[in-house]
């Protein structure tokens, strides 16, 4: 112990060398912060013995770059903090001020979104008074939690510029570790060591990444090396984690066994409401609504809590309770229904994150539900009442998850809609009269994930709902709504809106002719910003496909005497087609189709990209022209 | 005898109201409602919330507060359930704290025709500590369905008499009916104050209070301190207030709006004196002079304006050279600005003493500002400082201390002038002080004590100009020049946006603001009475239109206003310009070789009533040259709601105007 603090006293001391060292133009420029030093040890000593060692100095250039001091530490019951100290030093290297663990602000950890939980966190409250200048921190804690292990993300985010990130992991409680390396092909410059227990990670001289629009989400593309014990411990419960079935078990009889129980009348009451149909998804789906309709998501978060669900039981009675709580709850219900259904552990958020195959040990942020149906499985999000049963969303889409069986664990990938799926069918009777003033009458479809649409309009006031449709029409002026109609079928997973608006002034009206954009209800905007020297890759997240048809009647008094020429556009990136149409003296037909792929593209592609979306916004804005007889 | 007869009924008409709202009387019509009889959008309603505010005396505390607070909530759609869990703040400050307790937490569902009660047992209710002074005490009701009722009450138990309970009787959901009733000792004097669209009903009543408990105290006597027990008790006038509402809506949310809650319906307290038995009376803030001199009175207010030692060095090398008022006012102002910095806490009381803030060369608001006032003030200037409640502040409906929350220094000259400076930005200047601190009024006091009450929102309009020559080139190319010129509110917001960023990113948010143009020479700078002027040159192949061989395009290419920032049919809530604009376009275009006019968009002069603000729109053809001069006035930093269809219609013609297009044709 002794021996620990030795060592990661001494760069203290030779801070002023730091300072007497140039930080090379090429690591500053661009630069909101420069990791000087990030020195952390982690001490595996016993199966619930941690030891986290910190050192860390970072110069601030300026305002944002205060985000990446990260001078936050986490606790909880299982944390003790035995000595954090913090220094702030001038440009110049002087120490000008020194701040002790008292003097940090003690916050509840719950964000907004938990009810309420036991972690803490310490916050450093301090006001710079120019910049640059530098942080200095230390801190040790030890954790007898040792289910999760610090990974180490020596890039932590854009515009921060390293100098020395050092990583070491010593382990001497003769339990196996796992390490998993991610995202480490395209940063050969990172070196690694091992002797004996200890693993050794390190990046040096390592200049700021800028970001570009469309840029993969950063874990994607960011290194970063994740951890895990064969053995751990967690809030008083000791786990394996040798293989995925061993840790599958465990998961089993320590975190799930004994939370399962249903009350007598809950049971004969599913059993009651099954009763009329054999299809095991048919019983799904009405089990899931009796959840979705008795239950509320609130975020509980104490002690071992924060990894066990809470009794079945208890959600029964209270009716409400967090991801984990709310799965284990439908699990037990349809047990009782005699469909079997597995408790899944996933990343959860728009941001795919996988867990790990290769890193056995306790991962994710979320649980689900998964029913096996055959070849397929089926999702189900617990937490939300609205949700249309088996309804794969952004959450939690495309993504690896684990899910937990009697005899074991197994990693799965969850459903993500093909591109085609996530489909908008938009048509339109559009009348305009020869002040320019315009009548439509339109049905859009929405499928796949443009149906999640629905999230926003079904619980919205009509006020709202008139909101909605004005941003999202916000280049029509004057929009006045006559009807707003909501079909939501969430047995089909579809949406129909029927809207009727008018909008005074639509057209430009001129003495011998009316020009208007017959794109009246699906207009492109969005031109990615051009750079000279593209660097990073850029990914399409996820794809969708709309197909407008538009009729559009003109006014007495005026002729279509020529239309613009059909268009058509096909890319990598995805199909788009406009065509125009006169069906008769008095009414023309717009019809446009626009694919867009889901996909993961080089630098060099992105210029074509583009020019793509250059010329379709541009197709969309093309008018056309009635003569004034 | 008439009079009597007139109480009795009140009483008895109100205690008809009374018995439709007791916990457990819950109905299965009401938990049968499917949606809100009067909002049919609801997601859940306040169905009553009654509260009653009493107070305790022991011998420890003295009066303590203690409010009881009903509520019964029905939920209508799943959206409504958050409304199912509550939480409540209560504050602690060394050892004296407030309290909360729960009681009778009951949900009420319907479950096959019978009412089925769950109660709220122990698991269910939390307490966290937020930070050091306020604890959150939370309750998440059992087993809400769609539909269900729930009722929850609790107690709260505070030692602060000088804060009675704020009762809103407006939600974001409707409220059928709130009470709230008020008894309160004959020692104890406060003024209520109403704000929002409705006041509340309101019955009185005088009734008797005896308070009686045993006490404990030493008592020196024979053979040395004993402590000694007894019974008090004493009979004083309680006075009883019952404010009630029926059907009050639920509080809309819409854009430009200052701060929604000073829009609520809600009833306020303030403390006025205290005179108990044997005392003397003591009077709490009474007028706004009296709130004035308080804060002045105070060691961490005016007496840091007496503090003028530890800057004298400074202050003379810095004045070096510096003779007349003027410029040692703009010195002192730059030097606090730029040497000082604000920790973001706000506040008028300075918080480490200006001294030690001066060392530390940071502070909070009151630290800063003080510190330039002492600066100013040793120097002969008649500088003082200015009481300000910022916008997230609201309004405050009486005088109190926490009426105000920042203060701001305010140079008088000799012939009344105000001049209004702030440290704590580093892009405020003379007269443009930061945008949260236009609201309302400030308080300027001076050295006596004696107080004014001055005008924050500035009345003069900040002023863009735009002057924009281009040429069209036959192809559809438009190359041309652009100038913009930034004054006083348009100089903050620029810098502000600015920040730190590089100027490539500033040449990149212009191309995004110029719908993506070619941006070369992009220059800006700022003259020494602080104009901004940008200028850039900019060539763009999207922004003409070609159709059957002729051309069109907006005179105002990209800077036209799009869209109608009004879309609302209605408003409540006044609009909040922020400060009075106004925009100036002068456009110079020459038409390509070949070509003519052949229409345009006329000229247009538009005011609105109420003199709100106007809109010109003048054109002129002369040969290949087209010349455009427009300008868009805004004369009201806050224009009421009932003019809010003037300004929708205003800026609807506006739009229309500047989107019409101008047609060139080929000549023949």
């Amino acid at each position: 112990m002794h021996k620990i603090l030795i060592l990661f006293l001494i760069p203290i001391f030779s801070i002023a060398q730091i300072f007497n060292q140039k930080i090379p133009d090429s690591l500053a420029q661009k630069a909101n912060a420069v990791i000087l030093q990030d020195l952390k040890k982690i001490e595996i000593l016993q199966v619930d013995k941690m030891l986290e060692t910190t050192h860390r100095e970072v110069m601030v250039y300026n305002k944002q770059g205060l985000d990446y001091i990260d001078a936050n530490v986490y606790y909880d019951k299982s944390v003790s903090i035995q000595k954090l100290e913090i220094k702030i030093l001038d440009f110049l290297g002087r120490e000008i001020k020194t701040i002790k663990k008292k003097d940090m602000k003690d916050y509840s950890a719950s964000g907004s979104s938990t009810f309420m939980s036991d972690n803490r966190i310490l916050v450093l409250d301090y006001t710079p008074t120019s910049y640059p200048f530098t942080v200095v921190i230390d801190y040790v804690k030890t954790d007898r939690n040792t289910a999760f292990i610090p990974s180490w993300r020596p890039i932590r985010a854009y515009n921060i510029g390293i100098v020395k990130n050092e990583f070491i992991l010593e382990n001497s409680s003769g339990i196996d570790l796992n390490l998993k390396e991610i995202n480490f092909e395209n940063y050969p410059q990172i070196k690694f060591e091992k002797e004996n227990n200890k693993v050794t990670y390190s990046l040096s001289n390592f200049a700021p990444l800028i970001r570009e629009e469309l840029a993969p989400y950063f874990w994607n593309f960011a290194p970063y090396v994740k951890f895990g014990l064969k053995h751990f411990y967690l809030e008083g419960v000791e786990g394996d984690a040798d293989n995925w079935d061993v840790f599958g078990k465990w998961v089993n009889t320590k975190l799930l066994n004994d939370v399962e129980d249903l009350p007598e009348d809950t049971k004969l009451k599913i059993v009651e409401l099954v009763k009329e149909t054999n299809d095991p998804i048919e019983k799904a789906k009405i089990v899931y609504h009796y959840m979705q309709n008795k239950t509320r998501y609130i975020s509980v978060q104490l002690g071992i809590g924060g990894w066990k669900p809470m009794l079945a039981e208890d959600v029964d009675k209270l009716g409400y309770g967090d991801c984990k709580a709310l799965s284990n709850y439908t699990k037990s219900l349809l047990e009782v229904a005699g469909v079997p259904s597995y408790y899944t552990i996933i990343y959860a958020g728009q941001e795919k994150e996988d867990i790990e195959k290769e890193l056995v040990s306790l991962q994710g942020t979320h649980a689900i539900l998964t029913i096996p149906n055959g070849d397929e499985y089926l999702f189900l999000e617990c937490t939300s009442q609205t949700d249309p049963f088996n309804y794969q969303g952004k959450f939690t889409d495309d993504r690896q998850a684990l899910i937990i069986k009697e005899e074991g664990a197994e990693i799965i990938h969850t459903n993500s809609f093909k591109d085609e799926e996530n489909k908008q069918l938009t048509s339109a009777d559009i009348t305009i009269d020869d002040k320019g003033n315009i009548k439509v009458k339109t049905t859009i479809r929405s499928f796949g994930n443009q149906f999640e649409k629905y999230h926003y309009l079904e619980g919205a006031s009509r006020d709202k709902q008139d909101e909605y449709y004005k941003y999202k029409w916000g280049h029509i002026n004057n929009l006045f709504f006559e009807s707003i109609k909501l079909n939501i079928d969430k047995n089909k997973i579809e949406i129909a809106e029927d809207v009727s608006f008018s909008a005074q002034n639509y057209a430009d009206v001129y003495p011998a002719e009316i020009i208007l954009c017959p794109n009246v209800l699906n207009r492109e905007t969005y031109i990615p910003k051009r750079y000279r020297n593209r660097k990073m890759p850029f990914s399409i997240e996820r794809g969708y496909y709309d197909a407008d048809e538009l009729l559009i009647a003109i006014p007495q008094g005026y002729d279509i005497e020529s239309l613009p020429d059909n268009f058509k556009e096909t890319s990598i990136f995805g199909d788009y087609e406009i065509s125009f149409e006169k069906l008769n003296e008095k009414a023309i037909r717009y019809k446009r189709k626009f694919l867009l792929k889901r996909g993961d593209y080089t630098p060099e592609q992105y210029d074509s990209f583009r020019k793509f979306l250059e010329k379709i916004v541009k197709a969309d804005n093309i008018k056309i022209l009635i003569k004034k007889k | 005898m008439k009079q009597i007869i007139y109480v009795l009924t009140l009483l008895l008409s109100v205690s008809s109201i009374a018995q439709n709202h007791e916990l457990g009387e819950v109905t299965k019509e009401e938990l049968l409602e499917k949606k809100h009889p009067i909002d049919s959008s609801a997601v859940a309603a306040i169905l009553y919330q009654k509260g009653e505010t009493s107070f305790e005396f022991n011998q420890t505390e003295g009066f303590f507060i203690v409010t009881e607070v009903e509520t019964k909530i029905k939920i209508y759609k799943k959206e409504g359930l958050d409304w199912a869990n509550f939480s409540i703040n209560a504050y602690e400050n060394g050892s004296t704290r407030e309290i909360v307790d729960f009681s009778k937490c009951i949900t009420y569902n319907l479950e096959q025709g019978k009412i089925v009660k769950t109660k709220l047992k122990s698991d269910g209710e939390f307490k966290e500590k937020r930070n050091k002074y306020y604890v959150e005490y939370k309750i998440a009701m059992p087993n809400v369905q769609e539909g269900a009722i729930i009722e929850f009450k609790y107690r709260f138990k505070s030692p602060f008499i000088s804060n009675l309970f704020d009762w809103e009787f407006q939600k974001e959901i409707p409220v059928n009916y709130s009470e709230y009733l008020t008894k309160i000792p004959e020692y104890l004097v406060y003024n209520t104050y109403y704000k929002g669209w409705v006041s509340p009903k309101l019955e009185t009543e005088q009734r008797d209070r005896t308070f009686s408990g045993r006490y404990n105290q030493m008592v020196n006597g024979q053979g040395g301190f004993r402590s000694e027990n007894g019974n008090f008790s004493f009979t004083c006038k309680e006075q009883f207030k019952k404010y009630y509402l029926e059907n009050v809506s639920a509080l809309k949310d819409e854009g430009y709006v200052d701060n929604i809650n000073n829009y609520r319906v809600t009833i306020l307290h303030e403390l006025v004196s205290t005179q108990y038995p044997n005392e003397m009376i003591k009077s709490y803030a009474t007028t706004w002079e009296d709130v004035a001199k308080n804060i002045y009175n105070h060691e961490d207010f005016g007496g840091q304006l007496k503090k003028d030692e530890f800057y004298k060095d400074e202050l003379a090398t810095l004045l070096q050279g510096k003779t007349t008022k003027e410029d040692k006012v703009v010195a002192i102002f730059n030097f606090v600005k730029e040497n000082m910095n604000w920790n973001d806490y706000h506040s008028f009381f300075s918080e480490s003493g200006i001294k030690k803030a001066f060392k530390d060369k940071k502070g909070n608001v009151g630290d800063v500002n003080l510190l330039l006032i002492s600066m100013l003030k040793s120097e002969g200037i008649n500088a003082n400082p200015v009481l300000v409640s910022t916008k997230s502040n609201g309004i405050a409906l009486f005088p109190s201390r926490n009426a105000f929350n920042y203060v701001i220094c305010a140079i008088e000259s000799d012939n009344g002038d105000i001049t209004l400076l702030d440290a704590t930005d580093k892009y405020s200047q003379p007269n443009i002080i930061p945008i949260k601190c236009l609201n309302w009024y400030g308080r300027l006091v001076r050295d006596d004590g004696s107080s004014t009450t001055i005008n924050l929102i500035p009345n003069n309009k900040s002023l863009k100009n735009y002057t924009m020559m281009f040429d069209i080139q036959p192809d559809g190319v438009i190359n041309g020049k652009v100038r913009e010129q930034n004054f006083d509110y348009f100089v903050y917001l620029f810098n502000k946006r600015k920040g730190d960023l590089s100027e490539e990113k500033m040449i990149e948010s212009k191309e995004k603001l110029t719908k993506d143009s070619d941006i070369d020479n992009y220059k800006f700078n700022i003259s020494n009475d602080n104009i901004i002027m940008e200028t850039y040159d900019f060539s763009n192949a999207n922004l003409v239109e070609q159709i059957s061989g002729k051309l069109y395009f907006n005179p105002l290419l990209f800077l036209k206003t799009e869209e109608n920032p009004f879309k609302q049919e209605e408003r409540v809530y006044p609009v909040d310009f922020t400060f009075p604009n106004q925009y100036k376009y002068n456009i110079m275009i020459k038409i390509p070789e070949g070509y003519e006019v052949e229409s345009y968009p006329e000229s247009l002069n538009l005011a609105m009533e109420n003199n709100l603000g106007s809109f010109s729109f003048n054109i002129k053809v002369n040969g290949n040259m087209i010349q455009i001069a427009s300008s868009e006035d805004i004369n009201q930093a806050i224009v009421p709601a009932q003019n809010y269809q003037i300004l929708k219609t205003f800026y609807g013609s506006l739009v229309d105007k500047q989107n019409e297009k101008i047609v060139l044709k080929r000549k023949i």
